[in-house]
């Protein structure tokens, strides 16, 4: 342990804080390099945004910024790294701490304290930062991220999103050179995190920060970076301005590594593919209005849309309200609702909107305190449980935590021996659900070898096999990349189309919800504030920013052209939308 | 989001007990605890216990409903033990007979000493812990009793997974329920619990351990010797005021017990 103040050690000879050199690494008992000579240089006043496919060696990387690599996790390391003066290939992980803060994936794994003013103050006292000045910077940090309400608050009675942002905003108050955020974005609502990510450019500013975000989600990201770096196999295969790599990269990036470039720049590959090469590249609605503009766009009527006709009532809520605690804060309040045969619904709302605790009501997991919930005309708290899990699936956040078995085989198998008897032809949908989901070359794998996009496909089919008619899902689409993202979509809406399957999904993702769902109903403060038609859901600007709802860039895209007096107006919801009813007079 | 409150009960109240330092209620409850245990005849017991109730329910604004399910179980425990016991000790000055069974003023008095000493401690820890925040108690031990931060951090801990330890047994019995799996009863289901819940939350302690040992090392944990702190916790006049009325009531009590 070292005796000297840590205030007195930061040395920072040059604006360059990082500088990474033909750094290697192999993690212990492996031979397969996971990071293969990366070299990487960031400079104070600089946001670098890391993408790249799961595996690709993102996290590696961080852990060797702050010698977590090599001093607890071991392994064999080559090359150089440097921060701020300090290498942390020789220097305590502790030592390090006081230049680089690592804020992990997990925001429960790194709150310790009970307290959130506690948590915030926790890595400034272990740096022997004077009282005075620990108070001063919890108030400053606490009142940029917006946390300044919870400070005397328990930590464990946040939500996730807000526990990711107290790790962060506690990371940033021990005044770091680097800060490393690996999927800060991930349990935020869309408009928490773009008010994140404009906390995260103020701060840099301010604080002369090096800031490196690793994240699946780009679209918010590129405007804002000021570098992207694209890793694939621990090696860089792409660095520089996000406007450079996209252009030269970003088809690659989409189509080969599965990431999800800016929807923009998206639509720019479509066109281009069209005859209409956008140039600059666009990252943003606004720009991608401009540029498109020169080409003197007009668009087509959509063919008209006929009302379909609704399918039978699956599941009817009737004046909901719930409380966790009796006679506490009542989470839902007075929801009346019906959702019918073969629809595809997100449920969507800011943190804390009462969301899940719908969802959980509408699966039996929670039993309401007022009005009822008729499950196919049944009210759920009357029929037994063994038939409640007959007719609706969940699928949880963790899908892990379903798992009742070891193997794939093994797991869908004990869904098929509950049914049998009720369910005869159960064995015959497990084998063909298995098929459509891709998991027919993994039967005998264990399920804790399945990456996130196989495990969530293995949770939906246990969920199927016993021939539901209404599947719930709970933020289907985190921690996975687009490709997953858009395969796990594209059954969903097969299914739902060919066998009238009912899907309910609770999401955050508004890109997701604009493509894929047909009705939307937004929640705000335990009460159902839209319910409608995802179009018509667009068309409402101010609802969508009461319910801390951002509009997918597409969206905003249309809506730019619709204000400036384009005809045939109206919001297109994906790019395939728009390019097929776009046309140029070039 | 189910709103939670710490382990055992710790409210924030607007009382005289809450405002004052842990350490002063420290010495408060552990001076109790001496005089309670140096006690050997009934009465000055139930003159401590009444004394007890008083601060909790005047000084510490605890209301009988507050009391809670550990006082009142063994409240019911106590009068159980009682009469078990003062049947069995016996002695020659029999009080009173119900049926054929002697009830001796000797017996009586021993087991009331014990049954009311049980009750002594438990609500006397009911009250301190009521009225002491665990986060200012564990600094007050760092601060003024020289104790290992990394001790009072490690119960710092222990309250903070608590809640996250139900919530992830919660979402496990929630999993298991669309699972179709129905829960047994009696004994087989403590060992099938075990089984099914204790492996994976286990596992999932374990892994999420990791990551807790390498965050904690990222925010320079034991990196230096000395460390500072937020909340400097002191020793207040009034809580030497307390501890010193205390003690004097204390006083009385073992008073009461000698003369006896």
């Amino acid at each position: 342990m070292d005796e000297k103040s840590p205030q007195t050690e930061r040395v920072i000879q040059t604006n360059t804080i990082v500088e990474v050199k033909r750094l290697t690494y192999t993690y212990p008992k492996q031979e397969t390099r996971i990071l293969d000579d990366l070299s990487v240089n960031i400079s104070a006043n600089e946001l670098v945004t890391l993408v790249g496919k799961t595996g690709s060696g993102k996290t590696t990387l961080a852990l060797c910024l702050n010698g977590l690599i090599p001093h607890v996790v071991g392994g064999k390391v080559e090359g150089s790294v440097s921060i701020g003066g300090l290498s942390p290939l020789t220097e305590r992980v502790g030592l390090m701490a006081t230049v680089v803060g690592l804020a992990f994936q997990d925001p429960e794994a790194q709150l310790f304290n009970l307290y959130v003013e506690d948590e915030l103050a926790f890595g400034c006292e272990n740096l022997c930062v004077p009282r005075e000045e620990i108070s001063r910077r919890v108030k400053q940090f606490s009142e940029l991220l917006g946390l300044s309400s919870f400070g005397k608050g328990l930590c464990s009675n946040l939500s996730t999103g807000q526990k990711h942002k107290v790790a962060i905003a506690s990371i940033i108050a021990m005044k770091p050179k680097l800060l490393v955020l690996d999927e800060p974005l991930a349990d935020l609502d869309p408009l928490s995190a773009l008010d994140f990510l404009a906390c995260i450019e103020k701060l840099k500013l301010k604080e002369d920060l090096a800031v490196l975000v690793m994240e699946h989600k780009i679209d918010d990201l590129a405007a804002r970076a000021d570098r992207i770096i694209v890793l694939d196999g621990g090696r860089i295969i792409a660095n520089g301005h996000p406007r450079e790599v996209l252009e030269e990269h970003g088809q690659y990036m989409f189509s080969h590594l599965g990431i999800r470039i800016p929807q923009i720049v998206e639509l720019a590959i479509k066109l281009k593919g069209r005859g209409v090469s956008l140039k600059p590249l666009p990252l943003t609605p606004k720009e991608a209005f401009d540029v498109i503009s020169r080409f003197h766009p007009h668009f087509i009527s959509p063919p008209l849309e006929y009302p379909q006709e609704k399918g039978e009532t699956e599941l009817e809520i009737q004046e909901l309200s719930f409380a966790y605690i009796h006679g506490g804060k009542e989470i839902l309040k007075d929801v009346d609702l019906e959702i019918h045969s073969g629809e595809f619904v997100a449920l969507v709302g800011a943190n804390a909107a009462g969301k899940t605790t719908l969802a959980k009501n509408m699966v039996g997991l929670l039993k309401p305190d007022k009005g009822r919930v008729l499950l196919q005309g049944d009210d759920i708290c009357k029929i037994p449980s063994a038939s409640i899990v007959k007719r609706v699936g969940y699928v949880f956040q963790r899908p892990e935590c379903q798992f009742v078995r070891e193997t794939v085989q093994d797991d869908v198998s004990f869904s098929v021996d509950i049914s049998k008897e009720s369910h005869p032809e159960s064995e015959k949908l497990a084998a063909d659900l298995i098929e459509r989901f891709g998991l027919k070359d993994h039967l005998n794998a264990p399920v804790d070898t399945l990456s996130r996009g196989q495990k969530r496909r293995l949770g939906i089919i246990s969920m199927l096999t016993l021939g539901q008619r209404v599947i719930i899902l709970d933020e289907p689409t985190t921690g996975q990349d687009w490709r997953a993202t858009t395969t796990l979509m594209k059954l969903l809406k097969t299914l739902s189309k060919e066998t009238c399957l009912t899907v309910i999904m609770v999401t955050h993702d508004m890109r997701v919800v604009a493509e894929w769902a047909e009705r939307v109903l937004v929640m705000r403060q335990g009460e159902i504030r839209f319910d409608g038609r995802t179009k018509d859901l667009f068309a409402d600007p101010s609802l969508l920013r009461e319910s801390s709802l951002a509009v997918p860039p597409i969206v905003e895209l249309s809506d730019l052209f619709c204000q400036n007096g384009a005809s045939h107006c109206f919001p297109h919801l994906s790019i395939e939308e728009f390019v097929n009813s776009v046309e140029f007079d070039i | 989001m189910t709103p939670r409150r710490l382990l055992f009960s710790y409210e924030q109240k607007n009382s005289f007990l809450n405002s004052i330092d842990p350490i002063s209620k420290l010495f408060w409850v552990v001076a109790i605890f001496i005089c309670s245990l140096l006690t050997s005849h009934a009465l000055p017991q139930l003159f401590i216990l009444i004394t007890i109730f008083l601060i909790g329910t005047f000084l510490a604004k605890i209301s009988i409903k507050e009391y809670g399910l550990i006082v009142g179980l063994m409240g019911v425990f106590s009068v159980s033990f009682f009469i078990f016991q003062s049947l069995v000790i016996g002695g020659p000055t029999v009080l009173f007979r119900i049926g054929w069974l002697p009830f001796s003023a000797e017996g009586m008095d021993i087991a009331g000493t014990v049954a009311l000493r049980g009750l002594t401690l438990v609500t006397a820890g009911r009250v301190f812990v009521g009225a002491t925040n665990p986060r200012d108690f564990a600094l007050a031990l760092v601060q003024r009793l020289k104790v290992s931060y990394v001790f009072a951090l490690m119960i710092l801990m222990v309250l903070r997974y608590f809640p996250l330890f139900e919530e992830e047994y919660r979402e496990l019995r929630d999993a298991r329920f669309v699972r179709g799996i129905q829960e047994t009863k009696g004994v087989r289901r403590i060992f099938n619990s075990m089984k099914d819940y204790g492996i994976p939350l286990l596992s999932r302690g374990l892994r999420r351990a990791e990551t807790t040992s390498w965050a904690l090392d990222s925010r320079a944990f034991r990196a230096f010797h000395q460390r500072t702190y937020m909340h400097e916790i002191g020793i207040s006049k009034k809580g030497i005021l307390f501890v010193l009325a205390s003690a004097a009531l204390m006083i009385i009590g073992l008073a009461m017990n000698y003369c006896i």
